[in-house]
């Protein structure tokens, strides 16, 4: 069973070009159609918030030369309002020292987030498979791997209500999920139960 | 003989043809048993006003209360789109029952208020419940039943038909992982795990022969 793949989207400042080895090591190492480069750190935000029911790998850069361009801190912050389910590496050439302590912290305490202060390009790729991996093992990727073996109709098809007359599709699902809205987290507590649930009674039937 | 009032509100918008289901579901089973005098509301008849007058009469002596209908989020009372039926205002007129109910977190507050009026036993959902499409109706009906149909249908106590049900659930949930339908067995988990037994679990239905 192929997974879906992540798509990388690398955020950087205009002062590193495409052709940078970054890129260039990126494209050769992963799918170059899954991999989207902005050197405009709004339309990198904005292509971000506007895909979050895909999954996601951000490079993110932290400087950007453009004063009416966001930094690096604030897409971070940006993307964290909506979802904890995008990874984001941050990249920098910064000593550590010189990134504000607040910033730190709230890397820190929001999950899913690498550093790197370097731009060393064989660590990123490391750090960006890594992601990948760490992402195509959480819930809404296992959710997404089975919702995917259904053909589209299906997919689409209403097939959870609420007793107050919501109702709620595969792709209604996957979407509530990965957007972290209250009833997608309802459903992935939910999913992980029956998981649990079913594993240890067949483990019983077994035993037995 | 047992006496045997369901209300249900098969007036509702989005899940009246589920509650009508429910509603003839156990009926089925209740016409097959010679011991239970059976009366019903429809939708539009539940009103504060009717469910009273229709309880009233049986109160003074054990009886069983059943709905299928919506509750309100805060758990305080049955309803239909049109009104309230069932409140702290005329919980009182529910002593003497065991009232079973499948309506979203009801157990939260109208359940303990009922025990504390000196209903019987109690049994509902704590939190949302969860409904489902239609090829999954007969499942879920059947789950939701199952303690009620078994009480009436044996003379097990109210808490044995309640585990039973807990483990029906499980069988259900079981079938239909193996079925693959994942979403249909999540949902149904949830409700298995909210589903609450109030009061006095140890009745049987001989306890409510009048």
């Amino acid at each position: 069973m192929t997974l879906v793949p992540a798509k990388i989207i690398a955020i950087s400042d205009d002062l590193i070009p495409e052709i940078d080895p970054i890129f260039i090591g990126l494209k050769a190492e992963l799918p170059e159609n899954e991999i989207v480069h902005f050197t405009n750190s709004n339309e990198g935000l904005r292509y971000v918030l506007d895909n979050l029911n895909q999954k996601m790998v951000v490079l993110l850069d932290i400087n950007f030369s453009s004063r009416t361009e966001k930094s690096g801190y604030e897409v971070f912050d940006d993307i964290r309002k909506k979802t904890s389910l995008v990874y984001i590496i941050m990249a920098t050439v910064r000593n550590l020292s010189e990134i504000p302590l607040a910033n730190l912290v709230s890397w820190i305490n929001n999950d899913a987030v690498s550093l790197e202060n370097t731009f060393n390009y064989p660590k990123i790729i490391s750090l960006i498979k890594d992601a990948i991996h760490k992402l195509d093992v959480q819930v809404d990727s296992v959710i997404e791997e089975w919702i995917m073996r259904h053909p589209p109709s299906k997919r689409t098809t209403a097939l959870i209500k609420t007793k107050d007359g919501k109702s709620y599709s595969m792709d209604d699902i996957l979407s509530a999920i990965r957007q972290r809205e209250p009833i997608g987290l309802e459903f992935e507590k939910n999913l992980l139960k029956l998981a649990i649930d079913i594993f240890s009674r067949q483990k019983l039937s077994t035993d037995d | 003989m047992i006496n045997l009032v369901i209300a249900y509100d098969d007036n509702d918008s989005d899940l009246g043809e589920y509650f009508e289901d429910c509603f003839n579901s156990t009926r089925d089973v209740v016409s097959q048993l010679n011991s239970i005098s059976y009366n019903s509301l429809r939708g539009l008849d539940c009103t504060e006003q009717n469910i009273n007058a229709r309880i009233q009469p049986l109160n003074h002596q054990s009886f069983i209360f059943v709905c299928f209908s919506h509750g309100d989020s805060s758990g305080e009372c049955l309803l239909t789109q049109n009104e309230v039926f069932v409140s702290i205002s005329n919980v009182t007129f529910f002593c003497n029952s065991f009232f079973y109910t499948t309506a979203c977190c009801v157990a939260l507050e109208l359940g303990s208020n009922l025990i504390n009026s000196n209903c019987f036993c109690f049994i509902g959902y704590n939190d949302s419940s969860w409904a489902t499409y239609e090829d999954f109706y007969p499942t879920y009906i059947a789950c939701e039943s199952y303690s009620l149909v078994e009480f009436l249908r044996t003379t097990k106590t109210i808490q044995q038909t309640f585990d039973e049900m807990q483990a029906y659930f499980d069988e259900q949930i079981t079938l239909l992982y193996d079925q693959n339908e994942i979403l249909v067995a999540m949902e149904l988990e949830r409700n298995r795990d909210c589903l609450v037994l109030l009061g006095n679990g140890s009745l049987t239905s001989s306890d409510f022969h009048v």
